[in-house]
């Protein structure tokens, strides 16, 4: 709600500091004028107007009602409250106009009419402003917020049928680039406002105040909001761990009102939009017996032994994609039960989900349990809890497999009767060539299971009114289990003699135990105080058992043979975080904000001595429409200006990490034995520390017509600084390591992002549309300390991307080309290059030397996004709603190592139809080279490979419809007081002009490294699904 | 009422906060040994020595690189067609600072210094525990002397170099060279330490240094710096050794290794094998690849260069005990030249067995190296990596040096009486005969006496790694050495990756010529 109550006359001149007392002065003498003026006025209204009495419910659009609801006849001081079923009684004239209001809902103005009952349900608020968000350790109206903080609600969560939460967040806030794969049960990768480290670029999750890891076994079902923290000032309580921004996650808790009872499922139908094109087996022999001179039919050639498993049979021909690829079918039940009276609150809920993959033998399932009490045990003292529990299965691995189906020829059968086994091609070129991928998913298992929990017990204390103390205690557990077998293979080039069996083992405990003291104040009714300090210890530990053994005897016992053991290894880890943290924050009458945050962590990754780092920010705003050149035009309700600075940092960068292991097998012969030799494995940089991030943040929040259009713009300028570089050291220093990892980089970006939101109630019709911006103004690497420049990627074992001072991070890094020789003439013509031939690709001199070597390579492409949107319209007439939901990406360049693939003509692999019109003597392509076996350097990282990644897509659309209020009270005996139907596609459209099969890619991750950012290796995209649902409430 | 529960509240948090465990900061990795809580106990303090020693047997050094930089570069060797081109660079002087073996014993000499070094801070900062005095102080001396050693390499190939004597990394990253002098310093003081702690032969493992070894490592630093009184002081107190009854074949074989000449030695051993391909140090590799490399049955990269043979007397028993040649026993048989050897189905006698390598024609003029192989007794040595120990350290060597030093003081009688010991051991006329001066030896003079010194020297040591040091500190290099360039191959050029790695050392530091 606007808090427009201040009627001070201020001057259109400069904020002076010096003028701070009088202007307080000021305003206290104005306001209680006003309102003396007001207590005048007031009686000469009532006069004459006929008292009656009116009763009522309050409720929301779900028929909750609302407790505590204000209700004020219009122009008097004549109000009530609704009690605790939403009911409320009040005297008013019979030609009054009613306010109804309460907090986060749009307030109404209804007529009486000389109506007795009025029954009102309100609608949430459409815009943010008087929304509670959450902060660090509490939480802030969303109108004393001066940071970057974005905030998503539950029904945006659940729109998009998503695994878990930050799948869920793709597309909704502006800053948060989330990138998903159609792997099931794969977790996206999450960026806030692009890349700001070289190694761990993930945002620390909070789950009710506790540090988790275990996304994915959340559902989005289960939780009631997230607010993303982006810039530096608002995540710098959290210190240390908050450079990639903090997502704070409330998860669902009960609600003081009637007990409901809630159910929700859907089932769809999901499968690829897409398969690329390839040779059929007709086209695939014409290609390879010309493209490798010899017969396909004849025995004995390489070509036969590529083409088939042992006989040539002209009939097959096998489609790998659709023998990979099928319609997965997923279905979602959840049911949640939850209320609660006014000493105690509850909600239970319960959940099971499964995704079957697009690719055979993939899916994902999880059974969830979510529980949250609050207890009010007396006036001062409250305590309660929440859990949450998941269990779940991954099956199938990571869908690399696809890369397989669109290499294998199309000349082999799936499986060869003959033999009773799956075929293969039968001469292997480097164990590289393609495999049968129908073999690879199904002559094994692959299971990945985890048991996570999350949940926390926290108590608080009010000592004195305005001070609280809190404390939390919290813990994230989970356990993980990989079991990988695969069978023996018999016969073929794919021979495995015996069957493997590998398992891990893995468990991680963190706890967290949170201590603070709250101090609200206010002081003559406008300085508002609200103080903060607090002390936290967390602790994690990891461990891990990994073993692999054979079994020469059979393939029918998948478990581990302790006779034949392989590789039997572990690993544990801890450490420690140590914090003492505060916060102030002050506002002068909602108008003026001022807020301090400082917090110092200690922390066992680094060495004695350099365990404390100091963090903290500071913000202010001001609310110019509370100001009085402001106040009087009514069509903006809020136009807030804010900035922010603020120092966090990231220590995700592994245990241990400024000490040093010994190896001791440095051995030696000593009196004709050996002897062990120890040294240190590496020289430890005893000075690591934490990677820092500085951000400045400028905001504008503009809430216009009664906040039906609400409008915020942010600028930010990132320093990341301190990043972790493997410099070498001089070798003449003898470590066995010759690198050392040392805070040494650099990188600075800019950007702005916009989040316009518009809701209209015209009468039956409503509608409303969300839209987020976020460009990416400027970004590039400005320090990597004494290294020159940093190669990362694996192409075929080229590098294919490189970090550099003044340029934006792991980009595309290789030739450019330039057309084909067409001739003799032009080879000669043209700088002396390896291969050189008509036919061959033509690559760029770059540096005009003559020559074309490494040293001509350059800048082929960008693959950090440039622009992300989001747009999400709902539009609702009576009982039916409609919603559309679309995300892109812009400006970025995407690396089509299947296009590779499909293109090379090195290898004997299936190949795209465009080979078919490759260059030859008579045909002068200048886009596709000859066919030539073996490699050319037609392969080489290369802008013919780099494509504009751009794209927009629908990624979901839903059509519901809601029972009528009305038919469902002669329905169930009126116990039901919600029922809608719905169907919902998603990924039904992607306008882009990508190849590839989805132009949305998650980076592998090497140890955390995004080094393959934008590098499409076949990643398994996301399928298209079709989806209908039920939900109902009692 | 409110005030004491404000506090009582304050009272929580503080405590709290007081129960902060700085300890539970302190977390060490528990998945490996780490040097905070290693050093408890003499085996070890051991490791972390060997550790120290491993490098001189690593690839970089008598694995591989070492033999061949020292071999090449004095031009003892001539190298054949199958000689790989880096190596070659060594012998044809065409290197630049890029050429990866010189990296190799670069990274192999400073790596050993670095464990040197480890130890040494290890028993400076007082982690070593539970091991007596005693033992620390004899373990101390054995990481001064390989430090010297190390360092005696490195200033004699590249001149002025980086000098670390600890294992930090600095905060520039950077080490600076240092001058020759300060690299001497240090060895002549490491080596002075070596000598009070490091205990006689007698009373060590076989393969560790030895009082001896530094004395003898000393009094040769002492004669290349051209102290001859110290050096000769040195030198004298090398005693408990004697070529008396010493073959001289016995010098590089097994049957001969810790000797009584034997001073110090590079350890390998056939028996727990391993090869040093792809090698750093680590690993069970525990013999070099002189056997295979310099072997005429099979890579055959390197044959007896001419110009060392024709330094011998025609009579000099040492050519049979250094050098193979047509009609010797080889495997215990004795094949005529172009015969078939029984090893491996029928091989060429003295073909090479990689495809287009030279068809080496096996005899007198073209003779192979004897020193380091025992194709006499074990033919399938010629195809095998080595086990036989390098002798970096003999007496013969400290008599010649003995020889030198006291030559320069102006006692060549002195010095005559040295050299005829070691020709006494093989029966040769001794100088300052009638027989010697007629062969062109006379010793009338300080100069015929140095002379006759080089040629002791080189017919004695030859393929031992000694003739490059000698022929470049009396500067005889510019005549002796083909393609040799003065003002340029003085030092080699410091490597590339030295160059890159390191901010304190700039392309105007690198050596002269480069």
């Amino acid at each position: 709600m606007n808090q427009k109550t201040n009627n001070f006359k201020f001057q259109k001149e400069p904020i002076h500091w010096k003028k701070s007392l009088l202007l307080m002065a000021l305003m206290v003498l104005t306001s209680a004028f006003t309102f003396a003026n007001k207590a005048l006025v007031l009686p000469v209204f009532s006069v004459g107007e006929l008292q009656t009495t009116l009763t009522g419910t309050v409720t929301d659009v779900d028929g909750t009602p609302l407790p505590g609801a204000s209700i004020v006849e219009k122009g008097t001081t004549n109000g009530t409250q609704t009690d605790f079923d939403g009911n409320f009684s009040i005297n008013a004239g019979a030609n009054a106009t009613l306010i109804i209001s309460y907090i986060g809902y749009t307030a109404q103005e209804i007529a009486v009419n000389g109506q007795s009952t009025i029954n009102v349900t309100l609608q949430e608020d459409a815009s943010q402003l008087d929304e509670v968000i959450l902060v660090g350790y509490g939480t802030q109206s969303r109108v004393s917020v001066t940071n970057a903080i974005s905030s998503v609600t539950s029904e945006d969560l659940v729109e998009t049928p998503a695994i878990g939460v930050s799948q869920a967040l793709q597309g909704r806030a502006a800053g948060v680039q989330v990138t998903n794969t159609g792997t099931p049960g794969s977790e996206p990768f999450v960026t806030i406002r692009g890349l700001g480290s070289f190694g761990n670029n993930s945002p620390l999750f909070i789950v009710d105040g506790v540090p988790t890891s275990s996304l994915n076994n959340i559902p989005a079902e289960a939780i009631e909001s997230v607010d993303v923290l982006k810039d530096a000032s608002s995540a710098a309580i959290y210190g240390s761990r908050a450079s990639n921004g903090v997502i704070l996650i409330k998860t669902k808790g009960g609600k003081r009102g009637k007990n409901t009872f809630s159910a929700s499922s859907y089932g769809g139908l999901s499968a690829l939009p897409k398969t690329l094109d390839v040779l059929n087996a007709d086209q695939y022999r014409q290609y390879a017996s010309e493209a490798y001179d010899a017969d396909p039919v004849t025995p004995g050639n390489q070509i036969y032994g590529a083409l088939q498993d042992g006989n040539f049979d002209p009939s097959v021909d096998t489609n790998w994609q659709d023998e990979v690829l099928r319609t997965g079918v997923w279905q979602n039940y959840d049911i949640e039960a939850s209320g609660g009276s006014e000493k105690a609150t509850y909600s239970v809920r319960s959940g099971y989900l499964k995704q079957e993959g697009a690719l055979i033998a993939s899916s994902f399932d999880r059974y969830s349990l979510g529980l949250s009490t609050n207890l009010n045990l007396s006036d001062k003292i409250k305590v309660g809890q929440t859990f949450n529990l998941g269990l779940s299965r991954t099956m199938g691995g990571n869908g690399g497999d696809l890369g397989l189906a669109v290499r294998m020829t199309p000349t082999v059968p799936v499986f060869n009767n003959e033999i009773n086994s799956y075929s293969e091609i039968t001469t292997s070129f480097d164990g590289q060539d393609s495999e049968n991928p129908v073999r690879q998913r199904l002559n094994g298992e692959l299971l990945d299971s985890q048991t996570s929990m999350v949940g926390s017990i926290f108590g608080s204390y009010e000592i004195i009114p305005g001070l609280t103390y809190n404390l939390m205690v919290g813990l994230d557990h989970s356990f993980g289990n990989q079991d990988n077998f695969s069978a023996s293979v018999p016969t073929g080039s794919r021979t495995r003699l015996f069957s493997e069996t590998r398992k891990n083992r893995r468990k991680s405990i963190s706890t967290v135990v949170t201590n603070t003291l709250n101090y609200v104040k206010t002081i003559d009714g406008k300085h508002n105080f609200d103080v903060l300090a607090g002390y936290e210890r967390n602790r994690s530990t990891f461990d891990i058992i990994n073993a692999f053994t054979i079994n020469p005897l059979t393939d029918n016992v998948e478990n581990l043979n302790p006779n034949e053991v392989e590789d039997l290894t572990s690993f544990e880890s801890e450490n420690n975080l140590q914090s003492v943290f505060g916060r102030i924050g002050y506002d002068f009458d909602k108008t003026f904000f001022l807020s301090g945050t400082i917090r110092a962590d200690g922390s066992s990754r680094f060495a004695p001595g350099e365990q404390w780092g100091n963090f903290g920010s500071v913000s202010g705003g001001i609310n110019l429409s509370n100001l009085s050149f402001l106040e009087n035009i009514e069509s903006i309700s809020l136009l807030k200006l804010r900035a922010s600075w603020g120092v966090t940092g990231n220590n995700n960068i592994g245990d241990y990490l400024f000490q040093t292991g010994l190896l001791t097998d440095f051995n030696y012969v000593i009196d004709g034995a050996l002897v062990s030799g120890t040294r240190p494995a590496r020289i430890p940089n005893e000075r690591l520390q934490w990677e820092r991030l500085s951000s400045l943040n400028i905001g504008a929040d503009l809430g216009l017509f009664n906040n039906a259009l609400n409008i915020t713009a942010e600028y930010f300028v990132n320093e990341s600084d301190g990043l972790l570089v493997n410099v070498p050291l001089p070798s003449s220093l003898g470590a066995t390591d010759a690198n050392q990892t040392r805070n040494v980089g650099n990188i600075e970006s800019k950007g702005l992002e916009l989040t316009v939101g518009y809701k209209d109630f015209v009468g039956d019709f409503n509608w409303g549309v969300n839209l987020n911006l976020f460009a990416q103004l400027d970004q590039q690497v400005t320090s990597l300390g004494s290294v020159d420049a940093i190669f990362n990627g694996n192409y075929f074992g080229q590098n294919h991307n490189r970090l550099v001072v003044g340029e934006a991070p792991f980009h595309f890094f290789g030739f450019r080309t330039d057309g084909i020789f067409q001739n003799d003439a032009e080879v000669a013509a043209h700088a002396t290059q390896n291969n050189a031939e008509p036919g061959n690709i033509r690559f760029v001199d770059i540096n005009n030397d003559g020559q074309i070597n490494a040293e001509d390579r350059t800048i082929i492409g960008n693959p950090n996004p440039g622009i992300e949107l989001g747009a999400d319209f709902n539009f609702q007439y009576k009982n039916i709603d409609f919603s559309v939901f679309l995300n892109g990406v812009y400006d970025r360049d995407v690396y089509n190592v299947f296009r590779y693939q499909l293109e090379q003509q090195a290898r004997l692999f299936n190949m795209s139809p465009v080979v078919l019109d490759r260059w030859s003597p008579t045909n002068p392509s200048n886009t596709i080279p000859k066919a030539t076996p073996g490699f050319t350097g037609n392969e080489n990282v290369s802008d013919r490979f780099v494509e504009n990644g751009a794209y927009t897509r629908v990624r979901s659309m839903t059509l519901g419809f809601s029972i009528p209020g009305s038919t469902l009270d002669n329905f169930a005996n009126g116990s039901l007081s919600k029922l809608r139907l719905y169907v919902s596609g998603q990924n039904l459209l992607t306008f882009t002009k990508y190849t590839g099969y989805d132009p949305e890619i998650v980076p592998s991750l090497n140890g955390g490294t995004p080094n393959a950012i934008g590098f499409d290796t076949g990643r398994f995209p996301q399928p298209r699904t079709v989806l209908a649902g039920i939900q109902v409430q009692f | 009422m409110k005030i004491n529960k404000i506090i009582l509240a304050i009272a929580v948090i503080l405590v709290s906060i007081i129960s902060c465990k700085q300890e539970e900061l302190e977390l060490l990795d528990p998945n490996v040994i780490v040097p905070q809580t290693f050093f408890q106990n003499s085996g070890e303090l051991q490791s972390a020595v060997n550790g120290a020693y491993s490098f001189l047997q690593s690839q970089g050094m008598y694995g591989r690189i070492g033999f061949f930089l020292l071999d090449n570069l004095s031009q003892e060797n001539l190298g054949t067609d199958a000689l790989q081109g880096g190596l070659k660079a060594f012998m044809d002087y065409t290197y630049d600072p890029s050429l990866g073996e010189f990296f190799t014993y670069w990274q192999a000499a400073y790596r050993g210094i670095n464990s040197c070094n480890f130890v040494m801070e290890a028993a400076e900062s007082g982690l070593i525990q539970n091991v007596s005095q005693e033992e620390i102080d004899q373990r101390l001396g054995e990481v001064h002397f390989l430090r010297a050693y190390y360092y005696f390499n490195l200033t004699n190939l590249w001149g002025g170099v980086p000098l670390p004597t600890s294992t930090a990394a600095s905060e520039t990253g950077g080490i600076p060279k240092a001058s020759q002098e300060a690299v001497y310093q240090l060895i002549i003081e490491d080596l002075d330490f070596a000598v009070a702690n490091l205990a006689e032969k007698a009373n060590t493992q076989q393969g560790r240094a030895t009082r001896g070894a530094a004395l003898a490592l000393k009094g040769k630093a002492h004669l290349f710096l051209g102290e001859w009184g110290e050096a000769k002081s040195a030198l004298e107190d090398v005693t408990g050794y004697t070529i008396n009854g010493v073959a001289p074949r016995d010098n590089g074989n097994i049957a001969g290794e810790f000797n009584d000449e034997s001073i110090f030695e590079i350890n390998y051993s056939q028996e727990i094998g391993g090869d040093q391909w792809n090698a750093t140090g680590n690993g069970v590799r525990e013999t070099t690849f002189r056997g295979i490399e310099y072997s005429p049955l099979n890579f055959a990269n390197i044959i007896v260069r001419p110009s060392l043979l024709a330094e011998y007397e025609n009579d000099d028993p040492r050519i049979k005990a250094y050098f193979y040649s047509a009609g010797d026993a080889f495997g215990g048989t004795t094949y005529a030249p172009g015969s078939q050897l029984p090893i491996s189905g029928p091989v060429a006698f003295g073909d090479a067995l990689q495809d287009g390598n030279l068809p080496l024609v096996f005899t007198l003029s073209s003779p192979a190296w004897r020193k380091y192989q025992n194709l006499d007794t074990r033919l399938s040595d010629g195809f095998e990596y080595s086990g036989i120990n390098f002798r970096v350290l003999r007496y013969a060597d400290v008599l010649l040096m003995l020889a030198e030093a006291e030559n320069e003081l102006g006692n060549s009688s002195t010095a005559v009486d040295y050299l005829n010991q070691v020709r006494d051991r093989v029966g040769m006329p001794n100088y300052g005969t009638a027989e010697m001066d007629s062969r062109g030896y006379p010793v009338g003079s300080k100069q015929q006496v140095f002379e006759t010194i080089v040629h002791e020297r080189a017919v004695e040591l030859a393929g031992e790694q000694h003739r490059y040091y000698d022929l470049k500190r009396w500067g005889l290099a510019p005549q002796v050495i083909e393609n040799w360039q003065s003002g340029k191959h003085e030092f080699l050029p410091i490597p590339q990756n030295e160059l890159d790695g390191n901010p304190d050392i700039t392309n105007e530091d690198q050596n002269p010529g480069y």
